[in-house]
């Protein structure tokens, strides 16, 4: 393609300028809005201007570092490539063009590269996330229940005696307080009764024969509740250890953050730089020290063969092309092994192995049309002034930019937005709309669960969370599993964090008949709607009111300079 | 998270409500040992809807604490109007429930729009009001709130349907009155300090009342100077809303044999609060009080001092550890400001007085 001997160099024709413009134009357009449309969302997803429960295609699913580089990195390649037919191969600086055929290859696969190693990650971490959650539910059960026993064998000095044992196993299995203080009443009855007769005599039968019924209710709930217990602790020793389980996540953690994606480009960048300049600098030595013949042999004389030092611009070498075909060779055997792995990662929330697949695609299409006649250099060299044979490959790179950027940017971002206008319409300043707000936040949701621990009343948090997280399930067993734990931690009557909702409504009965119809068989086949919780969940932030008010007035400045919390003025 | 101390002299700064009971430390002292400490613990306890916060809101007010604020009472803005979607919402949902239809085909719409779609930012406007109202006024609707004993509805209903008008507007400010009214499940525990003079504090402490509230109660159980139990006289006629199937004069009378037995309160003394007098008296002139209770003398039903009177034996008769000389009984109108200032008041004397006697 073109000539290397910049005594044979020749103008473009002007359709190629014409194209190499056109292309240019559009890609730089594209670039721009891409950019900016996803500054744009992100600050809008930062101050929290689409709706809260908008899944975020753009900073959680999506390394903004990385789009952003991925983007540039392209545009970099395609403005050298093409500006060079629009200025003219004779007059562009021929070391920047030279440059990007050492350079292009490694930093377009190094993008890939990244969103490889991202998807991967990303699946196995929330995979990961999936188990500790659950784990966390069923032992923040566990732990609380565990203090509320502690608390009554200190208080209670003097019963402890007579029944430490049954409070300690009445409130470890969830059985009401107030059961359990009737079934102490009972006892004292019982211890008492020789001492002191009843105030009122002619209710002391009466009496009697409820004492009795409780006990006979307190045994049988001991025996259903050890029950459970057993099941509970099963489910814990199951789920693994969570120290390991804790550094597996911070690893994924690190696979997932633009550390991660500032590492492997400086990684790939310095290596092939390095190669790049040792090459170079032992060129230069050699045309110091060679003779004529040998700056005539374009293999060995990368300073000037290649016009690194060249005045009058330069076609494309053999010896570049040669180099970057085997890096192209090098980074397609690498990237095939990763792409093969991360096509095979199952789920596919936020579209990013769509993404993945059809950028490979695009850039398998590109790379085969600008290799394949590059064979033939008759062809390529009598057609490239006509076309610019390189624009093949700039349209693998404003197909990726399209696919990696500006779609999820515009396209997967805002059709969510559309499909619940009832959410970005809700800016109104109301303390639903606060609670939201402060759910969303991952540290003021614990800074306001700590907060209701403390006022003895995390359920509805703890509640609000793992429905937030049972809709993030996809695997169907998971969210089958992660339903009963929900049912038998929140809901059923004396659950160990039993809400306060009433029983009749919020679909309270089928999801009751729907946990009872669960069992060991058909844990797979059964499906469960994801929104089966919502109007629970919705409760949930009605029972929050009273306690967020509080909350609010506690940290009114924090909340309003951080979440834009505020009540209206009068 | 400090306690903040509201004293009635208290009036601008610091009318936080403070959010934790300061009970999480375990060395708190028991009952038996803090007779002179200058603190007084008094639980609110009671069966859900009893009127245990409502109790505690007028207490509020009347030491100058939060309700008494404008600025705080803006923030209670979306309470009222989740009060009022709730009733129309319980209301509509009650037609369809016990098959009374709703007359007017407009009124069919509202209803509509109240179960799908509204919201409490909606009720901004103004036009809100009349169509809300029109709803309220629809025979069938009122038929429905006529039966309202077979359904869960809030006290408030008619209140907050008669001043739509005013909840109904970009400019609503809720008033005291309106903020007393309103339902708020409280969930968990919250409480209140203030002065008594003789360099006492009164700690008022205030609970949910729902079964899966009460076992929250037993954390506080041995801080406890004095108990104040509150039971709710119109709930003769009413089911629970945990469980809609139970009667809440049982539920009552079952929590309070399990309080007042409780030997922990052996010593302690003890106030039960026949709340809701104002409703009561009305319900009784329309229901039937003695189709409740088969042991009452049917020609007297419609004599509100021989029904409290009969309800009183009832609840005492509970009592089989407790010593009835440190109980003492009382009816109450908790939305009332001045019965409530007086009947608090005399709660008051009672507890100190009892203290000063041990």
């Amino acid at each position: 393609m073109g000539y290397t001997n910049y005594r044979g160099l020749c103008d473009d024709y002007p359709t190629s300028r014409v194209l190499a413009a056109l292309t240019l134009g559009l890609y730089t357009a594209l670039v721009i809005a891409s950019l900016i449309g996803q500054f744009y969302k992100q600050w809008k997803l930062k101050t929290n201007r689409i709706g809260h429960r908008e899944v975020n295609y753009i900073s959680i699913a999506r390394n903004p570092t990385l789009m952003v580089l991925g983007t540039i990195t392209s545009y970099i390649f395609t403005l050298v490539q093409l500006l060079r037919v629009v200025i003219s191969r004779k007059l562009f600086p021929c070391f920047m063009f030279s440059f990007t055929y050492w350079m292009g290859v490694p930093g377009l696969a190094a993008i890939i590269l990244g969103r490889c190693v991202r998807l991967v990650a990303l699946t196995w971490m929330n995979q990961l996330k999936v188990k500790i959650g659950k784990r966390k539910l069923l032992s923040q059960s566990f732990m609380l229940e565990n203090t509320e026993s502690r608390s009554l064998l200190m208080d209670e000095n003097r019963v402890e005696l007579m029944s430490a044992s049954n409070v300690e196993l009445q409130s470890l299995s969830g059985v009401s307080i107030s059961q359990s203080f009737s079934s102490i009443g009972a006892l004292m009855n019982e211890d008492q009764q020789d001492l002191g007769p009843a105030t009122n005599v002619e209710s002391s039968s009466e009496q009697k024969e409820k004492k009795d019924e409780s006990i006979v209710t307190r045994s049988n709930n001991e025996t259903a509740n050890n029950k459970r217990n057993s099941e509970n602790s099963e489910e814990i020793i199951r789920l693994g250890s969570s120290r390991f389980d804790k550094q597996k996540l911070r690893m994924y953690r690190f696979f997932t953050s633009s550390k991660f994606i500032a590492i492997l480009f400086a990684l790939i960048y310095g290596t092939h730089l390095i190669i790049y300049f040792s090459v170079g600098v032992a060129d230069y030595f050699n045309v110091q020290s060679g003779s004529l013949e040998k700056l005539q042999n374009k293999k060995l004389s990368f300073v000037v063969g290649t016009h690194l030092l060249s005045e009058q611009g330069c076609g494309n070498g053999t010896y570049n092309l040669v180099v970057m075909a085997t890096y192209f060779g090098a980074y397609l055997i690498l990237l095939l092994g990763f792409v093969i792995v991360a096509l095979f990662m199952k789920n596919d929330v936020w579209k990013i192995k769509w993404e993945l697949s059809l950028i490979c695609v695009g850039w398998l299409l590109s790379t085969i049309t600008y290799a394949v006649p590059s064979f033939f250099s008759d062809i390529t060299t009598l057609v490239d002034y006509f076309f610019p044979w390189q624009l093949f490959l700039i349209f693998g790179c404003i197909w990726d930019t399209f696919v990696a950027h500006f779609l999820p940017v515009f396209v997967y971002q805002r059709n969510r937005n559309s499909s619940k206008p009832r959410d970005s319409q809700s800016s109104g300043g109301n303390s639903s709309n606060h609670i939201k707000k402060c759910l969303t936040s991952k540290k003021w949701n614990s800074k306001f669960l700590l907060f209701n621990e403390k006022s003895y009343c995390p359920e509805d948090v703890m509640m609000w969370n793992a429905i937030e997280q049972f809709k993030m399930i996809k695997s169907n067993k998971k969210r089958v599993e992660l339903f009963r734990t929900i049912v038998r931690t929140y809901i059923l009557i004396g659950a160990p964090l039993e809400l306060n909702i009433a029983r009749s409504t919020n679909g309270i009965p089928e999801i009751i008949e729907l946990c009872n119809s669960i069992n060991e068989t058909n844990l797979e086949s059964i499906s469960i709607s994801i929104s089966i919780f919502n109007e629970i969940q919705q409760v949930c932030e009605h029972n929050m009111v009273d306690s967020f008010l509080r909350f609010h007035s506690e940290f009114r400045k924090e909340l309003e300079q951080e979440l834009g919390i505020k009540f209206e003025d009068i | 998270m400090g306690n903040i101390v509201v004293s009635p002299h208290d009036k601008e700064g610091q009318h936080h409500m403070m959010a934790t009971p300061t009970s999480n430390n375990p060395n708190g002292g028991s009952a038996a040992t803090a007779k002179n400490k200058s603190e007084i613990t008094v639980l609110l306890l009671g069966a859900g809807e009893s009127g245990k916060s409502t109790l505690f809101k007028q207490v509020q007010f009347f030491h100058g604490v939060g309700i008494t604020h404008d600025q705080e009472r803006i923030e209670l803005i979306e309470i009222v109007r989740l009060n009022v979607l709730e009733n129309a919402k319980n209301l509509v949902a009650a037609t369809q429930h016990l098959n009374i239809p709703i007359e007017q085909p407009e009124n069919r719409e509202t209803a509509k729009l109240i179960i799908n779609s509204l919201n409490t930012n909606d009720l901004e406007d103004p036009s809100w009001s009349k169509r809300l109202y029109s709803l309220w006024k629809d025979a069938g609707i009122q038929k429905a709130y006529e039966n309202r004993e077979k359904f869960q509805l809030y006290d408030s209903t008619e209140y907050l349907f008669e001043n739509l008008d005013r909840i109904c507007s970009d400019k609503y400010v809720p008033t005291v009155v309106d903020v007393i009214r309103t339902r708020t499940k409280t969930i968990g525990i919250t409480d209140m300090k203030f002065d008594v003079g003789d360099g006492k504090q009164l700690r008022l402490v205030d609970v949910g009342g729902q079964r899966n509230e009460r076992r929250k109660w037993i954390h506080f159980f041995n801080t406890v100077d004095a108990v104040v139990f509150l039971t709710s006289l119109s709930e003769f006629d009413l089911n629970l809303y945990e469980d809609n199937g139970y009667w809440r004069v049982k539920e009552s009378l079952r929590v309070f044999n399990e309080v007042v037995n409780n030997a922990l309160f052996y010593k302690v003394p003890f106030v039960l609060l026949f709340n809701k007098r104002d409703l009561f008296e009305k319900k009784i002139a329309t229901k039937s009080f003695s189709k409740y209770f088969s042991g009452f003398n049917e020609a007297e039903e419609k004599n509100p001092v021989a029904c409290i009177e009969y309800m009183t034996k009832l609840f005492l008769n509970e009592i089989t550890e407790h010593p009835l000389d440190t109980v003492s009984v009382k009816t109450l109108s908790a939305i009332d400001h001045d019965n409530s200032k007086q009947v608090f008041e005399e709660v008051k004397q009672f507890i100190m007085t009892q203290q000063h006697r041990e």
